[in-house]
């Protein structure tokens, strides 16, 4: 009972969170000096005033712009995200990033999963056994994986295992044709490994500080005391406790996965939605951009209320408090 | 970090013939054990001088500039003449980095400065003022620290166009908060302290009470918080003007010596090696000192304690 009273104002304020998104991301893209028409069609030297007007009308733009903000947000609320008007121009939005961002998402995800086993078992590692040689190589591991620059690391990836040993290919997100989850493993290794690293290196900091907090306290040294075998103080009361703070470092740091695919996607021409996001930006398509911009504000949103909503699950106290 | 003299004292004392050893030894002892913990920072004090030094040095070891090259001489490997060789235009690589160095250590020293001194600030205010000030200064800090900052300057540089002064500006409007974030609860902690109830009492005006009395006790992590600044702006620039959105070419940065080198890596595999590597042992060296700094400042947080 108290529990969906809480979680009903958790996402009543997310509603009101993914309201002021869109504001931003409208306001952002549109009231920046010069604005996304002048940009694009600036770019073309000798553009008469009178052409630029009839783009204008054409696509809407001769409007105010709270009107072209509530027709943007009906539009959403239909499910129409717009229409291309260079990378693909005409069609609409929606359909050109349908599969790009089935591309992103099975990249950060698998991404998510590896940093998550790779990072947890590095940090919980370097904590039980601290100071021997798994926390130095795991304190090494981290400090260069914070100090690499993932696209130069791709780079090195692709030199390594696409050019000298050829295990891997350099870019691309599937063969020509095959889209089979299957066919698209060899595509994904590098790229996955690329965006992991910086996850990997900074999650095993958290996870090694966390638990050697947890086996700090009162209670394991009860445990220790009561003759449980080692494993089990770890396994069964250190490491549970440990993994609470991680659920909200890890929640909050997904979208900023999804937003650095970007680098990684660009650095294995990987046919995803940072990439499109860089095109985009680059031939001044503004109803992609806008659209990819909403997408990844909405990702913020959506991961505070699950990491908030997983944190509630988890904490008795918090659920009562909080009613 | 060793630690004030009666921890030793006390523990050489309990070592067998421990009472016996001449002083000079065990003070002799306890330099070296502190040498050997600093040992990583002062590598990496070295390697940062040097690699500073030689791109501030870069117009007079190479007084022809970063465009000087002849294109009979493109595409070379190491040389003598050219120990990492030539780009595609003939232009010597090492030269070429050495002022790359200057654009990126510019930018990521400027900025950090910048933000540092402006999220301290914020912070110390906020978080020994705090009223509306504090409400809304953190709950900007916050928003900032949520949005996923690369699509974000993505989009600024290319409304407000590419180039220094740009990408400057835009890192530096949103990389304040994290310092911010830092400074505020540091304050937050050491408002409540005796000592601050005790200047306060006698009289001490709140910019005293800020300056002479928090600001030096919430100094440690703030000088790791600037390191860690330093690094990740290092990489950010690099990253941004790999993309092409950051500083542009002919003006050469590590990051976008990078840019487009994929069609060059069948061919040329160690073009994409140098300006990397000179990104990471920049930040690594940054790092490496950054943390000496910590364990100097902090006495909890040494070689021998558990490091949180």
């Amino acid at each position: 009972m108290l529990q969906t009273r809480y979680l009903l104002g958790r996402l009543r304020q997310s509603a009101l969170l993914t309201v002021l998104v869109t504001v931003v991301v409208f306001g952002l893209l549109h009231l920046l000096p010069g604005g996304p028409l002048q940009a694009l069609l600036g770019e073309q030297a000798g553009v008469d005033p009178a052409s630029i007007r009839r783009a204008e009308e054409l696509i809407g733009f001769h409007k105010p712009l709270h009107e072209r903000y509530v027709e943007w947000v009906l539009g959403l609320a239909r499910g129409d995200f717009g229409t291309s008007w260079t990378v693909a121009a005409g069609r609409p939005v929606g359909g050109i990033l349908a599969t790009h961002i089935v591309n992103t998402l099975l990249l950060t995800g698998i991404s998510t999963l590896i940093s998550l086993a790779a990072g947890l078992a590095l940090g919980f590692a370097a904590a039980v056994w601290q100071h021997r040689w798994v926390d130095h190589l795991a304190t090494l591991l981290a400090v260069a994986g914070s100090c690499v620059p993932a696209f130069w690391f791709g780079l090195m990836l692709i030199v390594l295992f696409a050019v000298n040993a050829g295990w891997f290919p350099a870019g691309d997100a599937y063969p020509v044709g095959k889209t089979g989850l299957r066919d698209r493993v060899p595509y994904l290794v590098l790229p996955v490994i690329t965006l992991s690293l910086a996850s990997i290196a900074s999650w095993s900091r958290y996870a090694r500080s966390s638990l050697l907090e947890t086996l700090h306290q009162d209670y394991v040294r009860t445990a220790r005391a009561k003759g449980l075998a080692g494993r089990r103080v770890i396994f069964g009361h250190a490491v549970p406790n440990a993994l609470m703070p991680l659920i909200t470092i890890v929640g909050l740091d997904i979208p900023h996965l999804l937003a650095g695919a970007t680098v990684t996607e660009t650095v294995f021409t990987y046919p995803g939605m940072g990439r499109l996001f860089l095109t985009s930006l680059q031939m001044y398509d503004w109803p992609i951009v806008q659209t990819i911009a909403l997408l990844l504000g909405v990702s913020v949103v959506l991961a505070n209320l699950g990491a908030e909503v997983c944190y509630a699950l988890v904490t008795p106290q918090l659920r009562s408090e909080a009613a | 970090m060793v630690t004030p003299g009666v921890r030793e004292g006390a523990a050489a004392a309990l070592l067998p013939g421990g009472g016996i050893w001449p002083g000079s030894t065990l003070r002799q002892r306890r330099r070296d054990a502190k040498w050997r913990d600093h040992r990583p920072g002062l590598a990496a004090a070295v390697l940062l001088l040097v690699i500073v030094v030689l791109c501030i040095a870069a117009p007079v070891i190479a007084p022809g500039g970063f465009t000087a090259g002849a294109l009979e001489d493109a595409l070379q490997g190491s040389s003598l003449q050219h120990p990492l060789g030539t780009d595609a235009l003939g232009r010597d690589t090492l030269v070429r980095l050495l002022y790359a160095g200057r654009v990126s250590l510019f930018v990521a020293g400027v900025v950090s400065v910048l933000t540092t001194a402006v999220g301290l600030a914020v912070g110390l205010l906020a978080g020994y003022r705090r009223g509306v000030f504090e409400a809304v200064s953190m709950r900007v800090v916050d928003a900032f620290l949520a949005i996923p900052r690369l699509p974000l300057y993505l989009v600024l540089l290319r409304l407000l166009g590419p180039g220094m002064g740009t990408l400057i500006l835009v890192l530096s409007v949103f990389e304040w908060t994290t310092v911010a974030r830092l400074a505020h609860s540091g304050a937050l902690a050491e408002s409540g302290r005796l000592y601050v109830t005790a200047a306060e009492a006698l009289g001490a005006s709140p910019r005293r009470v800020v300056w002479r009395h928090l600001f030096p006790n919430i100094l440690p992590p703030v000088i790791v918080a600037f390191t860690l600044a330093v690094r990740g702006l290092i990489i950010a620039e690099a990253s941004l003007s790999f993309l092409g959105f950051g500083i542009l070419p002919p003006v050469p940065t590590w990051g976008n010596m990078l840019q487009g080198v994929q069609s060059q890596l069948w061919s040329r595999p160690w073009v994409a090696f140098y300006p990397g590597t000179a990104i990471f042992l920049t930040a690594l060296a940054v790092n490496v000192l950054g943390d000496a700094v910590r364990d100097a400042l902090d006495p909890r947080s040494g070689t021998g304690g558990p490091k949180r």
